[in-house]
């Protein structure tokens, strides 16, 4: 478990510096920069500005000093918003990006598992048809399109919530939706697969066997061994949540992270990018190591391996 | 393992729903590849004293803000849309085909590095490189294809090596290399008709998929851009006007969805018609 763990460890710092350094090469290497404005500045307050933030010198020394700097988890003032580091934008815009992702989590798991259960239960009858017809429906439903009829309806018709803004409790409800619409048809979809998959093993048959009812089979026996598979896909799930979020955060004007990344990459504003960047990465490795180490502890088989 | 197109052709006779998607699914790509030659109005000429008008005869889904037919702009943006889908998942099958090949086939050190590779790439937040990538280096329709079928490579490489690894231990594969038949004589007639099946099932599921991240690019502002269409554009200017105009975001999503929800149905049913295995749970 200990050597596994290193082992992932090292995997993701890798990672991490690859995509930082590929990041770092294309939004140097693309024409453009941060000071581009529509006025033309004066070629001396250019310098002046370049020297500051040390685009003047060569690009190794560059990424040598940006490297250095985030080793002390220091990532860089931002040039969009002069006066604010990278970090305390992040500190700032991490927890509602965070909050949004786990609502649309939670909703995502609850209402698409319950629904892969049911269907499962009862497979090839109606009830398991209409269910799957609608979560296919639900997959073909991208938050872009989701987003702007639920605003449409719920916002500027019925009136029952706000459409954009993020300060009371119910400004949660039209974002969370949107956002798990299409990922809780995933979900159903593959909790019926895998239940489904588990249901003709043999010890399923077994268990029915000894005369245990058909619920309490399902809760201990299939559920239990379907939760591994289901979880594995849950970890890029995270990752995809977290980009859909990005359309989100711009449809319901949320202040999250996401929308941090696409002024970064309108504005040139390249430590902001970095910043960003490295935020989503390290979300999505830590979401698949979490995964993997609750699918080692599930999985006895597994956990002896190692 | 490997499936005759009778065959699948009798499943889908069999199911009135499989058919009525498949006639569905011609219909919207007949209509995007046809229909241009055909309406009278063309997708770019603007008129703003038709500014934003209701569905009527002349213009049968109305007009855009500027006087554009939606209707042809829908159509013209199918055709971009549908061509990006194509050509990125050709582009995407490609990659993982060859990469899937040499790492299944190679087996060895070859395989577990070339694996390791994937596994590492996998779970990185690619379509944030994509969004850069077009924002920066400008609006390429080309650009776009190739940053598209270039990430969604992984899953198709990581199923044609598990294929493969089973498939070079069958006595086929063996008796051709005693004989002396080249590597690439082997994958070209033994290894690649018998991945056919998977190249097809996936292939039809990765193209709704593709199609979607192009539209969800597009939608950003960063993939095409006007005056030419693409479904993710529309959306996008359906929902700034949907207030005024609901019609201009509820039928370029009809549409959107649509296409979506077919090319997903007839993936799910070409996996049933060539997998029986799976197809004991459907």
């Amino acid at each position: 478990m200990l050597k596994l763990a290193i082992k992932r460890f090292v995997e993701a710092i890798l990672v991490l510096w690859c995509l930082l350094t590929l990041t770092f090469l294309i939004a140097h290497w693309v024409p453009g920069g941060p000071f581009d404005a529509e006025k033309s500045t004066s070629p001396k307050v250019l310098a002046q500005l370049n020297a500051f933030y040390g685009y003047d010198q060569p690009i190794f020394v560059q990424y040598a000093h940006y490297i250095r700097n985030l080793l002390a988890l220091d990532l860089g003032p931002s040039m969009r918003y002069p006066g604010y580091s990278v970090n305390q934008l992040l500190k700032r815009r991490i927890p509602v990006s965070f909050e949004l992702g786990f609502w649309a989590m939670l909703v995502t798991v609850l209402w698409g598992g319950t629904l892969g259960v049911i269907a499962a239960v009862k497979a090839n009858t109606w009830i398991d048809r209409a269910l799957m017809s609608i979560c296919l429906f639900g997959l073909t439903l991208p938050t872009f399109v989701v987003g702007p009829c639920i605003i449409f309806v719920f916002a500027l018709q019925l009136k029952w919530f706000q459409a954009i803004g993020w300060n009371h409790w119910t400004d949660r409800i039209l974002p969370t939706v949107t956002l798990a619409c299409m990922y809780s048809g995933y979900m159903a979809r593959l909790t019926r697969t895998y239940c489904l998959e588990v249901f003709s093993s043999h010890f399923v048959s077994a268990a029915f066997a000894k005369g245990l009812s058909k619920a309490r089979v399902f809760a201990f026996h299939v559920l239990k061994n379907a939760l591994a598979p289901i979880l594995t896909y849950l970890g890029p799930t995270s990752a995809a949540i977290m980009s859909g979020s990005l359309v989100i955060e711009s449809l319901f004007q949320i202040p999250g992270a996401g929308s941090l990344f696409i002024t970064a990459v309108g504005q040139r504003d390249t430590p902001l990018l970095l910043g960003t960047v490295l935020y989503f990465a390290l979300l999505i490795i830590i979401f698949n190591l979490l995964v993997d180490l609750i699918v080692l502890m599930l999985d006895p088989r597994q956990r002896s391996n190692s | 393992m490997k499936y005759s197109f009778p065959q699948i052709s009798h499943y889908f006779f069999q199911n009135p729903w499989v058919l009525c998607n498949v006639v569905c699914l011609c219909g919207i790509i007949g209509l995007c590849l046809l229909g241009p030659c055909f309406y009278i109005h063309d997708y770019h000429s603007q008129n703003l004293l038709m500014s934003a008008q209701l569905p009527s005869l002349s213009h049968w889904f109305g007009t855009d803000i500027l006087g554009r037919d939606l209707l042809a702009r829908i159509l013209y943006g199918g055709r971009t849309s549908l061509f990006i889908g194509c050509a990125a998942s050709l582009i995407a099958i490609g990659i993982g085909l060859i990469y899937g090949i040499i790492s299944g086939y190679c087996g060895g050190n070859v395989d577990r590095l070339l694996m390791r590779i994937v596994d590492i790439l996998y779970p990185l937040p690619f379509t944030l490189l994509v969004i850069l990538l077009m924002a920066l280096l400008g609006h390429n329709i080309t650009l776009l294809i190739f940053a598209i079928g270039g990430i969604k490579w992984l899953t198709m490489a990581r199923m044609v090596r598990t294929q493969i690894l089973s498939l070079k231990m069958h006595p086929f594969v063996q008796c051709a290399r005693c004989m002396g038949q080249s590597t690439l004589g082997i994958w070209r007639k033994h290894l690649l008709p018998n991945l056919m099946s998977t190249v097809i099932v996936y292939g039809t599921l990765l193209m709704p998929n593709i199609i979607l991240e192009e539209a969800f690019i597009s939608f950003l502002g960063l993939g095409i851009q006007p005056p030419l269409s693409s479904w993710g554009i529309l959306i996008f200017d359906g929902a700034r006007h949907m207030e005024e105009h609901p019609w201009l975001l509820i039928f370029p999503c009809l549409f959107f969805s649509s296409t979506l929800f077919t090319l997903n149905f007839l993936g799910d049913a070409l996996r049933d018609a060539m997998d029986p295995v799976r197809c004991r749970y459907k």
